[in-house]
């Protein structure tokens, strides 16, 4: 890659198009039928906005973005491993989205100072939408930690065993001091680091969730939901096979639940070289 | 003295719609109430209230429905199917892979 | 909701309103059936025999299920749909059926049921849905056919439910067919994108409506005797099985040949008064008994699945419904 703005938005995009990708899965299954229509729009929302980066990124690249979204190697995908995690308790799930849609609009805010103009724009109109998502993320983050012993158990759980994936969102970009000094990056990555964590801290404090942030993932118990082909795999299997560090989704080094991830969602794709759809 | 706002339905299988709000101290002299502010000319068949406090407005309705395209979500997005079908149409008749069975 | 102005219903009153007490459960429920005949709409709160109670209830609660339950079938193409609008556009419509489900278990709910115990019943196969689309997705074909021909079998059906007698539904089904006739589009989009594209495409097409022709006529159910039919009896419904079947070929079949592409029942032509169809060695009634009655190819996994998930998210439902809390 040698233009440098496309790394941060291979990162960007391949985060929301992932993560989007995960959460669209949900729409039918959410055992609770409002939810399956909010996570529904946020999943859209996730996906729409990759779209819109990689629309930016097109201009760059050369390829068109459906090219770049469907068509490349499984190792050229630069998401963060919390993007690619399995869909299995409805509790995990919203434990990554409320990690997750925290560190992207830390990003966020971050990159409305953005020399990159195109990018720019694009984030002030992605802040918008992702109002939305916090609030629903911290709706069930004080439901949860407040809820039922069992709920607060799981959730909590989920997001002790999503930290370590989560605080790899903020992992060092290829090019990261050209993009910093170039001012695409207002901000580097560790500050991003910093200032999410101080938020999240402060919101675990508050609902005694303190453990989170110091504690290794134990694998949860059992719980079964099933993929997106409606093939049922157990947590207990998913939280063992997670790296520890969380770390690598920057570099292209995934964890293995990418590959099926990357071949349900692009075959088609491929299998059809210049077809319109 | 509470607001409440009164709703109506002009005939039973019309959606409940806005109608205004009136002034009372409590629900029963809010209902006997609407009936003449709202309804003396016969405006609709049936008058629901509601005290104006228990009616809560979702936060940043602007954002509502998307603000990225959300197209495909609307009649707009597919606007150009009708012509689409025409010209398949036309293609297949060229083609002569269109059937006819009468 | 209640209706505060009144504890019963103004508009069952002519002249036997002032001697309600008098009245005899048999006599209200000739002056309701003769006020649902002159067009009259039975609202939620409004007194109702408990037959059309319960052959109202039963119907939406059927109507919500399928909803949620056929949602799933072309939901297996989201996560492989081969272009990021399509990602979009068919994540939307999926998430439309999942909306009229909660639209109509809310209807449902109203006339005394509670949704946990829908659920409870959908999962333990103790009550039905449209199995006749549990059949499996092979291709992206399928989710053309499903988009555009099963969503408008379903259409023909809904559009004859805006003239039912309960009001609620009406109102639930002008805006679920205002839905429906976006996806149609949307499904047509998909389809002419199919037929006018590689042969690969156009094939993959051609199969899909081969695989799904049958189910389609089962949808309609046989032929049968409007006389007989409860829903007709109560207004709930309002036309015949063969009615409904044929407006789906006027719509339909003149546009699928236009296209070149044929249906696979042999014995389908138009003739002066309306369709022939089904040649006697193409419908399969047997088949259609066997999956009406809940043993659709895939009814029973994807029931499974969602047994799965339901039960393991109990957790999430105590969220709800006041178990205590865990931090005081």
């Amino acid at each position: 890659m040698s233009d440098p703005r496309a790394s941060l938005l291979f990162a960007l995009a391949d985060d929301e198009l992932i993560l989007g990708h995960r959460l669209s899965e949900w729409t039918g299954w959410v055992p609770y039928i409002e939810e399956d229509l909010a996570l529904s729009s946020i999943a859209q929302d996730e996906i729409a906005h990759a779209r819109m980066l990689l629309d930016i990124l097109s201009v760059i690249d050369g390829r068109d973005p459906d090219a770049l979204a469907l068509g490349r190697a499984p190792g050229e995908y630069r998401n963060a491993i919390l993007c690619e995690q399995p869909n299995t308790d409805f509790a995990f799930t919203l434990a990554c989205h409320w990690l997750y849609d925290h560190a992207d609009n830390v990003r966020l805010r971050a990159l409305q100072e953005s020399s990159f103009k195109e990018l720019r724009e694009a984030v002030a109109v992605m802040l918008l939408e992702e109002r939305y998502h916090l609030e629903h993320a911290d709706a069930w983050f004080r439901r949860l930690a407040d809820g039922p012993v069992d709920a607060r158990h799981r959730f909590g759980e989920a997001l002790a065993n999503a930290i370590g994936m989560a605080e790899a969102l903020f992992e060092p970009l290829d090019d990261e001091s050209v993009l910093v000094s170039e001012g695409i990056l207002p901000t580097g990555t560790e500050e991003w680091h910093d200032e999410w964590m101080a938020r999240i801290g402060g919101m675990l404090d508050e609902v005694g969730f303190d453990q989170v942030l110091t504690s290794q993932g134990e694998p949860e118990t059992g719980e079964m939901v099933p993929t997106s082909t409606g093939e049922i795999e157990s947590t207990e299997q998913i939280a063992r096979r997670v790296p520890s560090s969380g770390a690598g989704g920057r570099r292209g080094e995934h964890s293995e639940h990418f590959e099926p991830l990357w071949l349900e969602m692009t075959a088609l794709y491929r299998a059809h070289p210049g077809a319109r759809w | 003295m509470d607001v409440y706002e009164v709703f109506q339905r002009r005939t039973h299988d019309d959606p409940l719609v806005h109608a205004g709000s009136i002034k009372a101290q409590d629900l029963e002299m809010a209902l006997i109430l609407a009936r003449e502010t709202h309804f003396r000319h016969g405006e609709g068949e049936e008058c629901w209230v509601v005290k104006r406090e228990d009616l809560h407005a979702v936060p940043n309705p602007e954002t509502m429905g998307g603000v990225t395209d959300r197209s495909y979500r609307r009649q707009d997005g597919y606007v150009g199917v009708g012509a689409k079908l025409k010209r398949v149409t036309e293609e297949m008749k060229k083609l002569g892979k269109s059937i006819t069975r009468e | 909701m209640t209706r505060n102005a009144h504890t019963d219903d103004p508009r069952e009153s002519g002249e036997g309103a002032r001697y309600h007490v008098c009245v005899t459960y048999e006599e209200r429920t000739a002056r309701f059936k003769a006020r649902m005949d002159a067009g009259d709409k039975i609202e939620a709160g409004d007194w109702m025999p408990d037959q059309y109670r319960e052959a109202a209830l039963k119907f939406i609660e059927m109507h919500a299920n399928s909803e949620v339950m056929g949602a799933l079938p072309e939901r297996e193409w989201i996560p492989r749909a081969p272009s990021l609008r399509r990602k979009l556009s068919l994540t939307a419509k999926v998430q439309d059926e999942v909306g009229h489900a909660q639209i109509l278990y809310r209807i449902a709910e109203d006339l005394g049921k509670s949704r946990e115990a829908m659920f409870e019943d959908l999962i333990n196969g103790r009550t039905k849905f449209h199995n006749v689309f549990h059949y499996p997705t092979a291709s992206w074909g399928d989710v053309a056919v499903i988009g555009w021909l099963i969503d408008g079998a379903a259409l023909v059906t809904q559009r004859a439910l805006l003239d039912s007698s309960y009001a609620p539904y009406v109102r639930a089904m002008r805006r679920i067919c205002a839905e429906e006739s976006l996806h149609l589009r949307h499904g047509e989009d998909l389809m002419l994108e199919l037929v006018s594209g590689t042969d690969a495409q156009r094939a993959m097409f051609q199969d899909a409506v081969n695989r799904w022709w049958r189910p389609i006529m089962h949808f309609y159910g046989p032929p049968s005797n409007p006389e007989k039919d409860v829903l007709l009896y109560w207004g709930i419904k309002t036309k015949s099985n063969e009615e409904l079947r044929f407006e789906f070929f006027d719509t339909y079949v003149p546009k699928l040949w236009d296209v070149g592409i044929s249906a696979p029942d042999p014995a389908l032509r138009k003739t002066v008064d309306g369709w022939e169809w089904g040649a006697s060695d193409w419908v399969n009634w047997d088949e259609f008994w066997q999956v009406v009655r809940g043993n659709g190819p895939m009814t029973e996994t994807r029931l499974s699945w969602r047994r799965a998930v339901w039960n393991n998210h109990a957790w999430l439902r105590d969220v709800f419904s006041g178990v205590p809390r865990a931090v005081a």
